[in-house]
């Protein structure tokens, strides 16, 4: 038994030391890629080669994101080897649309098993000044398949010489998802914007592409939590006689800062900060909102 | 030699009823687990122990603001990890013994007695009462502090931790722990780790709890520090108007039993007209 | 994950018989997969104040046998001492003098002590459990020990009790036992009770995951009719060996030297060990 020393002169050096207490700095976002960004890419592209199946992602993706800090938003405790953040689907995302406008929401923890990798992870994608992607899944695929949306809306500008609509953009994302329909993107979006007519409109989608335009969306781990509040509240859902009023901008804002606040109560990979892009006619506002950090 | 026997019957219990819920396609229930951080350390006169407050199920919260640190005794506490119900029970089991205990020697327990219940209780069950403890308490021969695992092995060590934020902890008690720290000292050293365990492990969270033992006078500080408190609430609110609920259907019946009301009676003697009455049947309905 | 120690006898341990006595040696990691859950256990439980047991392999497994052996050896110890000066009794736990003669300690519910009642050690809840064999071997070794009069518990009966432990229950344990110590009939020796309940002694024996990494230094530097001082060396450059290559040992030395006048306990912090060609 230890009765006869003290400890602190056994084993001299201590363990390394995480620090205890937050909020930090923010990190880099997902759109800000570190300067080993061209590495990933060229790991990424290998393993997606080399994995034969979907099931096996998990695995692939966990080797080869050790080490790639830059990409994936520094983490808050330098040195830590918990980059493993391919894998999980520990990300909230909404989109609720008003009469004139829509607003796209996302928590920035990545999650890991018991982990938090990063606090400060972006995992919004502004496509045009009137759509906003925002994609909740696995932070490899998200990465790219941003990516690759990018350049497709680079592309489009320069051919038409114009930005891709609402309506065009859903069905682009829709078939983007679609071509991997054997090999998925493990990613659920939520798209929203301002469409032709000026009426803003939520796209919710599934892993492979089926899509659905409605009002208000919900994806992730949250969306147990948050979805039926968003189907009472903005559709009016179980409110008999209610009538229907639209709400204001200010409204939903604070309506979506009160359920991500809720769902981080109750779940464990939602918290840190919320994202939230509020798309008008005059463009996207960004504001960020904090969460609890435990 | 206390070998396990019961704990295979109970093993064999479960995979009877883990098939019979494969068959009838249930899975089994899943039980709470508290992913934890739970700590102590050993200080000049005593034993600070800490924990957070969140119980898990999965990736939910199931409880934000439990109880962690258990009594076990006057001058013993435990904290538990592992599954809620485990830890709940089995300390609970060992307190009633020792009060018992007490009763018939007319003696203070010792932690000593205590550790030796636990891990031989935990060792029959061979781990499958999961329970990972840290049990600290002042008695006769001065401060203890060990841990328990769910197998039933025991270390005893001047600072503690245990559950899946230990780790966190640690990093910090191996950084600033002394021997001798003052009671100022330990609290912040043990609410330091505790807070690491909070931040950077998701399955811990919520508030700390602090229990300090010193010989002669115990301390349950519940909620030392409430850091993680709601912080927004939708200023408009959430009102429904009355109404907003959908009746479906309406149907109203005569109740089925006759029920009496009498005016003006004492509160026993109503009590007993109004239990008697109905079952003889003898008084006209009213309402 | 939460198994101390379960998969492998994850440790270092050894032990040398001289002229008059045996040097036992540990090292002090516990791990739980890759955490050190502690880094200065000692694997070194005494037995009585001349015979001590080196443990590997599962914790809870080995702590569960060592506290059984102990309490067979204490009770047979005490109703020897009862018999001959009821003065003299002390608990090895506790070190108080109140064991009640039959059950171990009053005043240490711990370790002397089986008195509490759900844990009752009744002959027939041992005969429930299967194991009335090992029950009636320990009262056997009780009855001829007070017949002997005098003779506290030889090495052997410890090592013995232990072989019985570790073989009617190979299937349900993890446990690698070197039990070593001094008697007065046959001075100091080293018995080891490998995984599956064998029982043999040897003028030393090394165990746990770090010995593969030392028999061959071992072999080449044991010498018969070593000193005292001598084997303490042996030990110490052995299990520092060991630890520097086995990643599940590591942490401190301790060491217990058993002789005729009782046990000695020495220590050797992590950075005080010893070291070879490689600076340290």
């Amino acid at each position: 038994m230890l009765s006869e020393g003290t400890l602190g002169a056994v084993w001299g050096p201590s363990l390394a030391v995480l620090p205890t207490r937050v909020p930090r700095e923010p990190g880099c976002t997902a759109s800000g890629l570190g300067p080993i960004s061209t590495s990933t890419s060229i790991l990424t592209g290998l393993c997606f080669v080399r994995a034969p199946r979907a099931r096996f992602w998990f695995i692939v993706s966990c080797v080869y994101v050790v080490g790639l800090t830059g990409a994936f938003g520094r983490p808050p405790v330098s040195g830590s080897s918990l980059l493993l953040c391919g894998s999980g689907s520990c990300r909230t995302v909404l989109a609720v649309a008003g009469k004139d406008f829509c607003v796209v929401a996302s928590d920035t923890r990545l999650g890991l098993g018991y982990s938090i990798p990063s606090r400060k992870v972006s995992r919004i994608l502004k496509m045009t000044d009137k759509v906003v992607l925002a994609s909740s899944g696995m932070q490899a695929d998200m990465m790219t398949l941003h990516k690759t949306l990018r350049m497709r809306l680079v592309k489009y500008q320069q051919n038409h010489q114009k930005d891709m609509s609402l309506t065009a953009a859903s069905q682009m994302l829709s078939n983007m998802l679609y071509t991997r329909r054997f090999f998925p993107y493990y990613t659920f979006n939520v798209l929203g914007g301002i469409d032709e007519k000026g009426e803003g409109w939520a796209y919710g989608y599934d892993a492979i592409g089926s899509h659905e335009k409605v009002s208000a969306v919900c994806s992730g781990t949250g969306q147990t939590l948050i979805q039926p509040v968003l189907d009472n509240q903005i559709e009016f859902k179980q409110q008999w006689g209610a009538p229907k009023v639209d709400l204001s901008l200010e409204a939903t804002v604070e309506l979506i800062r009160d359920a991500f606040t809720s769902a981080g109560e109750r779940d464990i990979y939602t918290g840190d900060y919320v994202e939230i892009c509020k798309i008008t006619k005059d463009g996207v506002e960004v504001e960020e909102f904090q969460l609890k950090f435990d | 030699m206390v070998f396990p026997c019961l704990p295979l019957l109970r093993h064999a219990a479960s995979l009877w009823y883990g098939s019979l819920c494969g068959r009838r396609g249930y899975t089994m229930p899943k039980p709470v687990k508290t992913g934890t951080t739970i700590a102590g350390v050993v200080f000049a006169d005593g034993i600070v122990l800490g924990a957070d407050t969140r119980a898990t199920s999965g990736s939910t919260v199931f409880e934000k603001f439990c109880e962690k640190i258990h009594y076990i005794a006057p001058n013993i506490y435990c904290c538990g990890a592992g599954t809620s119900a485990d830890t709940e029970s089995s300390t609970g089991l060992i307190s009633s013994q020792l009060e018992l205990h007490r009763l018939a020697t007319g003696r203070e327990s010792r932690v000593s007695t205590s550790l030796t219940m636990l891990k031989r209780m935990l060792f029959r069950y061979q781990g499958h009462v999961s329970a990972a403890l840290v049990l600290g308490g002042v008695d006769l021969h001065g401060p203890h502090l060990y841990t328990v695992y769910p197998h039933g092995s025991t270390d005893r060590l001047p600072y503690v931790t245990m559950g899946s934020g230990s780790l966190a902890a640690m990093a910090v008690f191996e950084t600033g722990y002394k021997d001798d720290l003052s009671l100022e000292d330990a609290k912040n050293l043990v609410y330091r780790g505790i807070s690491a365990g909070i931040y950077n492990d998701l399955g811990s969270g919520g508030n700390v709890d602090l229990c300090i033992i010193k010989r002669g006078s115990t301390e349950y500080l519940r909620g030392f520090a409430t850091e993680n408190a709601r912080k927004y609430r939708r200023p408009s609110g959430y009102a429904f108007a009355p109404g907003t609920t959908a009746v479906l259907s309406s149907k109203f019946t005569r109740p089925l039993k006759e029920i009496a009301v009498v005016e003006e009676a004492g509160v026993a003697e109503a009590a007993v007209d109004g239990a008697a009455t109905p079952a003889t049947g003898e008084m006209d309905t009213t309402t | 994950m939460w198994r101390v120690g379960a998969a492998l006898p994850q440790t270092s341990i050894m032990a040398v018989a001289f002229d008059g006595g045996v040097v036992l040696g540990a090292d002090s990691r516990t791990t739980t997969g890759t955490y050190i859950a502690n880094r200065v256990s000692d694997k070194i439980t005494p037995m009585t104040e001349s015979i001590f047991c080196c443990r590997s392999g599962s914790a809870a497994d080995t702590q569960a046998i060592s506290d059984y052996v102990r309490y067979v050896l204490d009770r047979r110890w005490t109703r020897l001492c009862a018999a001959v000066k009821p003065q003299s009794i002390s608990c090895l736990a506790c070190k108080n003098s109140s064991f009640d003669g039959g059950w171990g300690c009053l005043s240490c519910g711990g370790r002397g002590s089986l008195s509490l009642p759900f844990l009752r050690l009744t002959p027939l809840f041992l005969a429930s459990l299967l194991h009335a064999y090992v029950f009636f071997l320990c009262r056997y070794y009780l009855d001829m020990h007070v017949i002997e009069m005098g003779t506290p518990p030889l090495v052997k009966t410890a090592a013995r009790l232990f072989r019985e432990l570790c073989y009617s229950n190979k299937s349900q344990l993890m446990a690698g036992i070197i039990c070593a110590g001094w008697d007065s009939a046959k001075g100091g020796q080293v018995f080891c009770i490998p995984l599956g309940g064998a029982l043999v002694q040897q003028p030393f024996a090394i165990g746990g995951s770090g010995s593969t990494y030392i028999y061959g230094y071992c072999d080449a530097n044991y010498k018969e009719g070593m000193t005292k001082e001598e084997c303490q060396t042996f030990v110490k450059n052995a299990l520092a060996l060991a630890m520097a290559r086995d990643g599940s040992s590591g942490g401190v030395i301790r060491l217990v030297t058993v002789d005729k006048d009782g046990a000695d306990r020495e220590f050797f912090a992590g950075d005080k060990l010893p070291s070879f060609w490689e600076k340290s």
